[in-house]
């Protein structure tokens, strides 16, 4: 349960860290971070590394930058950033609690973030000269796209005030794959309230990256199991649902480390630990 | 977990490259394309094509 309330003012900071309003609109906007965290939000003080990566491969350039940003992050700590900073695993988290009960994916769904790495956001953006993964991301419909849009929007209807100097022009290019990319929000919404963290165990590529170096990173490692006196770990509150103790630490772990710091054997569960979400599960059919 | 030893070296290798990697995109002139432009409108990220 400590280890719970440590993540989430963790993550609580990461929010404000990459999105903070105090330091005036996109002024770090360029600094690469080691989350998901859309530049085009306009309150963003740090760039999506997929995106930067993208935009490179877009214009011809191989992307030294982003490759060297995500791999010093993740040779420090792997996918350590999922759990604690990453603001839109934050919100999956947060839509994760209107639900006890939670559908088990499949084993292999666990790849699919690998083939949006290498197809979404390696193989399409130099052929098609867009940043592909972007026009589908989610994060950036949640960061970027509803709140530009909405801002412009009160603008031209009520004459509000120009909060994220967005262009009412704007409003007259929306077209059906705004909408479309409004529906994929839309689903990843509902599935991460019936599926633990689906974005990040299914299609984040940075994910993907970072998760490949979970097992080589200088810290953030899980005690052996012989440490943990012979028990197993306590995955019952894992946040990407690992049931199998081998597991711990693979690609698809987040680093959380609420599986060791679980509850002593003097400890008392508390009802409201009992009830936490994923205590029930289901299969997927 | 792979061995601690083990897991030194190569971080120690991956952290070399990747700095020299990170150096090498911000000595780029390409970078500080990206820093004056860092408050346009992403189009792509909105949903706009």
């Amino acid at each position: 349960m400590r280890a719970r309330i440590n993540r989430l003012w963790w993550q609580i900071t990461g929010v404000f860290l990459f999105n903070t309003p105090f330091i005036g609109p996109n002024h770090y906007a360029f600094l690469t971070v080691p989350v998901l965290n859309c530049y085009a939000c306009p309150l963003a003080q740090g760039a999506c590394p997929i995106g930067t990566f993208q935009h490179f491969l877009v214009i011809g350039m191989i992307p030294f930058l982003a490759l060297g940003v995500i791999g010093l992050f993740a040779g420090m700590a792997g996918r350590f950033y999922c759990s604690h900073l990453c603001p839109f695993g934050f919100f999956q988290d947060i839509l994760g609690r209107f639900s006890k009960k939670k559908l088990r994916l499949p084993h292999w769904a666990g790849y699919g973030k690998y083939a949006s790495l290498v197809v979404l956001a390696m193989i399409l953006p130099p052929i098609l000269k867009e940043p592909f993964f972007c026009t589908l991301c989610p994060a950036g419909t949640l960061e970027a796209g509803i709140p530009i849009v909405s801002d412009a929007w009160f603008q031209t209807r009520f004459g509000s005030a120009d909060l994220f100097a967005s262009k009412s022009s704007i409003l007259y290019m929306i077209g059906w794959w705004y909408w479309f990319k409004v529906g994929i929000l839309v689903g990843v919404v509902y599935l991460s309230i019936v599926v633990k963290r689906p974005f990040c165990r299914m299609a984040c590529p940075l994910g993907a990256t970072l998760g490949l170096f979970n097992r080589i990173s200088v810290f953030v490692h899980p005690p052996l199991e012989k440490q943990l006196s012979g028990k197993e770990y306590f995955l019952k509150n894992c946040p990407v649902h690992i049931t199998k103790s081998e597991d711990v630490d693979s690609h698809i772990c987040i680093k959380c480390e609420q599986c060791y710091h679980r509850p002593g054997e003097n400890d008392t569960i508390t009802p409201s630990a009992e009830s936490l979400p994923g205590t029930e599960t289901s299969e997927i059919p | 977990m792979i061995n601690r030893n083990v897991r030194i070296r190569v971080a120690i290798v991956l952290i070399v490259l990747f700095t020299v990697s990170t150096a090498v995109g911000i000595y780029r002139k390409e970078f500080w394309d990206i820093i004056t432009n860092a408050t346009m409108i992403c189009y792509s990220c909105i949903g706009i094509k």
